[in-house]
């Protein structure tokens, strides 16, 4: 399963990282709470997140996630815009709802990324 | 989505929407306007104008004489002109006088303004001595704010690439690297540098990921909790070549009670905190869980000191 094959299930546009779009996902993780992102297990995990701050792409590049999804029609600020491209993390951008995004993700086979 | 979120968002948008509109009333005309415009004089004729238009692309041309903005003709003039034969006129004969104008000192917002209580799609730009400089459309308008919206993801592109070097350059003595990094109180827009920064001299190493994660995930809460709670402070990376040490020494104001703060779930941070996504009161029973070895110092009144151990060389959890 790749970032790409994410995007489409979930009809998502990508703000920045096109060239990332090829990678890995083994795994989910949906929260708006910065904490359970950092208590997450898995590496090459996706972030599905209403959570609009590069403080998000911080905690994701630090813990290995592989692609941030904004849901429900956000738009990522233009600072996170910046960090996400040195680190070459995609981000995109999905109207879709948190919930629906995460059905739509589980009807691909993709699992929750298991906490520590 | 959580209330924390919904906020945030809210936030985030008026960030977005004030971020604009700072931008629009800090730009005058005069940063926006294109500079060599186009004009023509009252003594050519309007066939002269609609080659000018033809040639440049434009919609309109102001007419000058002295360097006085005396008419000006659209492009619907034009074709009026053509319709009744009268392309031959000099343009003094069919331009529009009383032209409405704008000074190059005053700010976009006023221009727009000024665009949309005339229902005019373009403005000639005078000095303050009333001498044409410039034409303002709203193309040009709309082109400068996406620029300086870029530039602001390339600035924070710019800052991300330079991640500070420590505050002391490593000391590589043959068994111990140390890096140093201040960390100042509220410093939000840097939180996770210095994590960030030790997390990729690790990768340099050849350390082990998923022990780099630990370490990572670590730093990042001690190096959160120093900007969210204390008055600033320092955090020291000691790395050996079988494990690391971190230290998180702040200024104050300590913890009164620290087996409380240890609780999941306890928190002392603000509502501001928290819509930023923080605050969760996990941090220090996180970096418990990912260390090997984890200490912590404190008293009301007194700094906070934390320090944690990793091992490089995996055992057995």
């Amino acid at each position: 399963m790749t970032v790409r094959d994410c995007l489409k299930r979930l009809e998502a546009e990508v703000v920045v990282g096109e060239e990332g779009l090829d990678r890995s996902v083994e795994s989910v993780a949906a929260s708006d709470l910065l904490s359970d992102v950092l208590a997450t297990h898995k590496h090459n995990f996706l972030l599905l997140t209403g959570l609009c701050t590069p403080q998000v792409v911080r905690t994701a590049e630090l813990m290995g996630g592989v692609a941030i999804v904004f849901c429900r029609g956000k738009y990522p600020p233009q600072d996170a815009i910046g960090m996400a491209k040195v680190h070459g993390i995609p981000l995109l951008c999905t109207r879709l709802q948190l919930f629906e995004a995460c059905c739509r993700l589980a009807g691909l086979g993709l699992e929750q990324a298991p906490p520590a | 989505m959580s209330d924390a979120a919904t906020i945030q968002t809210l936030h985030t948008d008026a960030q977005n929407i004030s971020i604009v509109s700072e931008l629009m009333y800090q730009l005058k005309v005069r940063d926006v306007m294109t500079s060599n415009v186009a004009t023509a004089s009252p003594h050519q004729r309007l066939r002269d104008v609609q080659h000018i238009m033809r040639d440049r692309k434009i919609s309109g041309v102001p007419i000058v004489e002295n360097q006085r903005v005396v008419g000006i003709v659209s492009l619907d003039d034009i074709i009026r002109a053509l319709d009744k034969g009268e392309i031959e006129l000099p343009v003094a004969e069919r331009m529009t006088r009383n032209v409405a104008t704008i000074g190059d000192h005053v700010s976009v917002v006023k221009a727009i303004d000024e665009m949309e209580k005339r229902g005019f799609g373009r403005l000639p730009v005078l000095n303050k001595e009333g001498h044409l400089v410039g034409i303002i459309t709203h193309w040009d308008i709309v082109r400068k704010l996406i620029v300086m919206l870029q530039e602001v993801a390339l600035q924070a592109e710019q800052r991300e690439r330079s991640l500070a070097p420590p505050a002391t350059a490593p000391t590589d003595h043959s068994e111990v690297t140390i890096l140093e990094f201040p960390v100042e109180k509220d410093d939000f827009e840097n939180a996770g540098r210095a994590s960030s920064a030790v997390k990729k001299h690790l990768q340099q190493r050849g350390v082990d990921p998923a022990i780099i994660r630990r370490v990572a995930v670590a730093m990042y809460e001690a190096e959160i909790n120093v900007i969210i709670h204390s008055l600033g402070g320092v955090m020291t990376a000691r790395i050996y070549p079988e494990r690391i040490d971190v230290t998180a020494l702040d200024r104050g104001p300590g913890i009164p009670d620290i087996e409380l703060a240890m609780k999941e779930g306890y928190s002392t941070a603000s509502d501001r905190v928290r819509e930023m996504g923080f605050g969760a009161g996990m941090g220090l029973a996180n970096i418990k869980r990912c260390a090997d070895r984890f200490e912590i110092e404190s008293a009301a009144g007194a700094p906070t000191r934390i320090a944690f151990t990793v091992s490089f060389i995996p055992a057995p959890r």
